[in-house]
């Protein structure tokens, strides 16, 4: 079915009306209360907070742009909404369009969503569907009003936006390929359907201080599930246990990307299949009890693993697990879970190899694989930036239902998976395809570039993740006749800010962006990060190497992809090489493509790829991406801890001199931070950063800490001083740099969680 | 809403909608030049060349048969549209409109025929972008007030039938229906009838029409 109207008078104009027996008491109820809460919210009858978490945990977002103000490229702007007054959480406009978040556990999607996807994307949307890192979808220029009827309209076919983001358990992601994968353990499909049912609106997962990703992996060695870069992540494991063959998975914790990356801890090397659900249980509900609530920028589960250490956090979610009470639902869902879940929508009757046209080759070299059934394939639809229209979903529907029925899932690699596709059947797929425009042979190549939103549509982009995307895309595409079949499959991945949505730490070639002071402009740059490993879910993550200039990145790329070409040893990896040939020699590498010219000389490093503004920081608001709002201090100190997994980085590899220097660029960014909110025009200047902070905070005795009083900020002032001190930093001292430089932004942290404390809502 | 409106809603199967899209087509289907269109996208933000708040310019031209260029504005999207594998200029009504269907229909080919001949002035002097004048695509995307059906179809062009007939001066008009099965209505206006017609004096008929 669709929602399509049906054209009798008599049928109500109202998606509410129509709908209603398709959507469930349950489901319509919480639509209706959510319709109930915006009334309540335009009479005033809530407060901004408030609201904005109710809207987040039904999918509802804030967009750029969404406090009214934008700056034109001459000057900022004040955006003329009809209701200026009204607000849909702090500092957001009413009318002001945002972005809608709709989950798709583990990716799947059917033929018959994808008609109401395309259909609702155009009636409430810009025509575009957007498939995330995380196997969503989302619409962006939603108006608020219109939200409860686009939710009934997916509720109708069975997709909900509920808790698609907030502080709570996000989409549960798995591999695109469960089911149909040649080196998978076993499905993990019908566990990934059982960990998110039982944990949408569990009551022990509503008290998050932040948000829980979970993700589960066929196997351990391909990178589709990136089940180590998660809040809790699951690896297909089978053992033989009493003669007895058994499932469950390789168990991890408090992994995630972020400002501060985190490597999942192993939690359990065989976790059984019936203790997936328990364990997930109790892990919520240990972290809804120790994990930070004030701090947001400590309160992911990785920090309350890391604090913890992973024995303590065991030993505290075994002794929760042995409390529980028995649900039902831990092992019900076991009793289908060796059934399959998907099956050809055509069986082979015998084996018809059709004869592919010379123009279908690179697309079956680059967009087809075999399933580990006999006879059918999987085919990847490539989709640029994770975009396609709603006519292009539309027709992909169709191409479901001609070919392989709902087997469709959508991965984390933003593209379409459609699997039992039979083989004979790949001429007329291709054909279907390419009417639509969605033949590309680019899928999982160099060219099939990830980016996040960024300055596009995101309030926290600093740089344009996709204007450099897009750039790359058409770089390397030019080129792709000459790149060497080693380039050709690594992975570039491209955030606009260190929030890593874009997934950088675990690229091939990664890119986020950040801002440069240089010759007195703002400078969009983007921090060059090298050598993660997407494989092995995730496995490890990159080298930051150098910031360089937007402008400059394509040559950075094409220099990356040629030294590795030239200097590669044997079947070295690209991961390897990077290890091997160092920091240093990269960095020498992109040295002079540094270097930025005067704005005189050349405009165009003044400004964003693909947007001809001058470049700036103003635009930049208050974000919601992580469920509530992210204010400009929380994001300040954020850097400042971004600074310090720097200096780390740089001291582990011997540069105890830049490690020294970067610890104390945190420190002074964490002040400026906090100063900034007393002197709106404070400089990046060292001095006045530490003068004012030193008027502002410190002497007034408003950064002492409760017991330590002022120590924390001392270290500012004495590392401050050491500058023209003759400070030769040693290893040693520059390890002891760096902990004081953690131990000052914790101060910051505590600062800021008092004021904010002290601030009445 | 109206009274009028309202009796339209109640005895009719197509009834007032939010959204109206209707797009003419760029005379040479080789000229779009993304980077120039961007620029200019971004200069009418600054210039408020186009009435209604205008929010930001978003690019699509990765997407093949897109929306291309894309400036989005609180009352309006326009869009250097590539649907069907032709580019043209789409302007799609999405919020605050009011009055009749005929009333909503004139207001968007109003939009439409004014942000064409916008960029026509505004590209003149090198490398002119130049519109066809004789066709153009309604799409409606608001499916409770335009329901998919051949009745829909029909009331849809005996309004159009008579803006059009003022706008281009009583020459003949085709409607064919076009596009998914699925898909919003969307039907594709040509004139059949001899005459030959300027941007400038179509927006000025439309102008006329719409009051």
């Amino acid at each position: 079915m669709t929602t399509n109207g049906k054209g009798e008078t008599s049928e109500p104009r109202q998606w509410k009306t129509r709908l209603g027996s398709l959507l469930g008491d349950k489901l319509a109820r919480e639509i209706d209360s959510f319709e109930g809460h915006i009334e309540h919210k335009r009479a005033g009858k809530l407060t901004d907070e408030v609201f904005a978490e109710m809207r987040l945990r039904r999918g509802v977002y804030g967009q750029r742009y969404d406090n009214g103000q934008r700056h034109d490229g001459l000057n900022t702007r004040e955006l003329v909404f009809p209701n200026p007054d009204l607000t849909k959480g702090p500092g957001t406009q009413w009318d002001a369009p945002g972005m809608v978040r709709i989950k798709n556990p583990f990716g799947a999607i059917t033929a018959e969503q994808m008609d109401v996807l395309a259909e609702v994307g155009e009636e409430y949307a810009d025509s575009i569907l957007h498939v995330t890192t995380r196997q969503d979808i989302q619409l962006h220029f939603v108006h608020l009003e219109e939200t409860p009827d686009l939710m009934r309209r997916l509720g109708a076919v069975g997709i909900t936006t509920h808790e698609a983001c907030g502080n709570v358990v996000r989409n549960v992601t798995a591999c695109h390929l469960s089911g149909v994968c040649n080196t998978q353990a076993f499905d993990v499909t019908p566990y990934a359907t059982a960990v998110s049912d039982f944990l949408l609106g569990h009551p022990d997962a509503q008290e998050f201080g932040r948000k829980v990703k979970p993700a589960l992996s066929g196997c351990a060695d391909r990178p589709c599930g990136l089940a180590k870069m998660h809040d809790i992540g699951g690896i297909a494991r089978v053992r033989e246990v009493d003669g007895e063959e058994r499932r469950g998975f390789e168990f991890y914790v408090g992994g995630g990307l972020g400002a501060v990356p985190h490597q999942a801890e192993l939690f359990d090397e065989f976790l059984p299949e019936e203790e997936l659900l328990p364990t997930c249980q109790a892990i919520s509900r240990v972290f809804a009890r120790l994990g930070e609530k004030d701090v947001r920028s400590r309160a992911r589960l990785k920090f309350l693993v890391a604090k913890l250490g992973i024995e303590e956090f065991r030993r505290l979610v075994l002794e929760d697990r042995a409390g529980l009470s028995e649900d039902p639902r831990w092992t019900a869902f076991l009793a289908d879970v060796h059934k399959g879940n998907d099956a050809p929508l055509w069986q082979i009757e015998e084996p018809n190899k059709a004869t592919p046209s010379p123009q279908m080759e690179p697309w079956l070299a680059a967009n087809v694989a075999p399933q580990r059934q006999p006879g059918y394939k999987v085919v990847m639809v490539y989709l640029p930036l994770g975009d396609l229209t709603s006519d292009q979903m539309r027709g992909l529907a169709d191409v479901a239902r001609r070919f392989t029925g709902d087997s469709v899932r959508m991965t984390v690699e933003q593209n379409i998976a459609f699997r039992w596709v039979r083989e004979s059947d790949l001429p007329a797929m291709y054909e279907a395809l390419d009417e639509l425009g969605l033949a590309d042979p680019r899928a999982e190549t160099l060219t099939d570039i990830t980016a996040c939103p960024g300055t596009d549509t995101c309030k926290l982009g600093i740089s344009s993740s996709r204007g450099l995307a897009r750039t790359l895309m058409d770089h390397l595409g030019e080129r792709s006749e000459e790149l060497d079949e080693v380039v050709r499959g690594l992975r570039i991945k491209i955030s606009g800010c260190f929030n890593s949505c874009g997934q950088h730490h675990v690229a091939d070639i990664g890119f986020w962006g950040v801002s440069r002071k240089r010759n007195g402009y703002n400078v969009p740059h983007f921090q060059v990060v090298l050598g993660g490993q997407w494989a092995e879910n995730a496995g490890s993550y990159g080298l930051a190497i150098v910031a360089v200039p937007g402008r400059n990145i394509p040559a950075a790329t094409d220099r990356i992809a040629q030294y590795y070409v030239d200097e590669r040893q044997g079947n070295e990896s690209f991961q390897a090489f990077v290890t091997r040939v160092g920091k240093a020699s990269l960095r020498t590498l992109l040295e002079d493509l540094v270097e930025v010219p005067t704005y005189e000389e050349d405009r165009s490093f003044y400004s964003n790829w693909g947007d001809p503004r001058e470049f700036t920081l103003g635009d930049m608001g208050i974000g919601e991406c992580a469920g509530q709002v992210v204010s400009p201090v929380e994001f300040g100190l954020q850097a400042s801890e971004r600074e310090i997994f720097e200096a780390q980085d740089r001291l582990d590899r011997g540069d105890s001199s830049g490690a020294a220097d970067i610890a104390y660029r945190a420190m002074l960014i964490a002040a400026r931070t906090l100063a900034r909110e007393k002197e709106a025009g404070l400089s990046e200047d060292p001095d006045e950063v530490v003068t004012a902070f030193k008027t502002h905070l410190f002497d007034p005795g408003l950064f002492h800490d409760p017991y330590a009083g002022g120590k924390f900020g001392n270290y500012l002032f004495r590392v401050h001083g050491e500058r023209n001190n003759g400070f030769v930093a040693t290893p040693e001292l520059a390890r002891k740099r760096i902990e004081e430089a953690q131990l000052f932004i914790e101060a910051a942290h505590s600062y800021h969680g008092r004021i904010a404390e002290a601030v009445p809502a | 809403m109206s009274t009028q409106a309202t009796a339209e809603l109640e005895s009719r199967v197509v009834a007032a909608p939010q959204r109206v899209g209707v797009k003419v087509f760029f005379e040479d289907q080789d000229s779009f030049d993304r980077d120039r269109m961007i620029a200019l996208f971004h200069r009418w933000i600054q210039e408020d060349r186009l009435p209604g708040t205008i929010i930001d310019v978003h690019d699509y031209t990765h997407v093949p048969r897109g929306p291309g260029v894309l400036l989005v504005a609180h009352e309006w999207h326009l869009r250097t549209d590539q649907a069907g594998g032709r580019i043209g200029l789409e302007y799609e009504l999405k919020r605050g409109s009011s009055g009749t269907l005929a009333e909503r229909l004139r207001g968007a080919i109003v939009g439409v025929l004014e942000a064409a001949a916008a960029l026509e002035q505004d590209t003149a002097d090198e490398d002119p972008v130049r519109f066809a004048t004789r066709e153009m695509v309604f799409r409606f995307t608001d499916r409770l007030a335009v329901p998919v059906t051949d009745v829909a179809f029909e009331e849809v062009t005996g309004e159009l039938e008579a803006i059009l007939s003022d706008v281009y001066g009583g020459v003949q008009i085709e409607f064919e229906r076009i596009g998914h099965a699925q898909g919003p209505l969307t039907l594709h206006m040509a004139v059949t009838g001899d005459g030959d017609w300027s941007l400038e004096g179509l927006v000025s008929g439309a102008r006329s029409v719409a009051g």
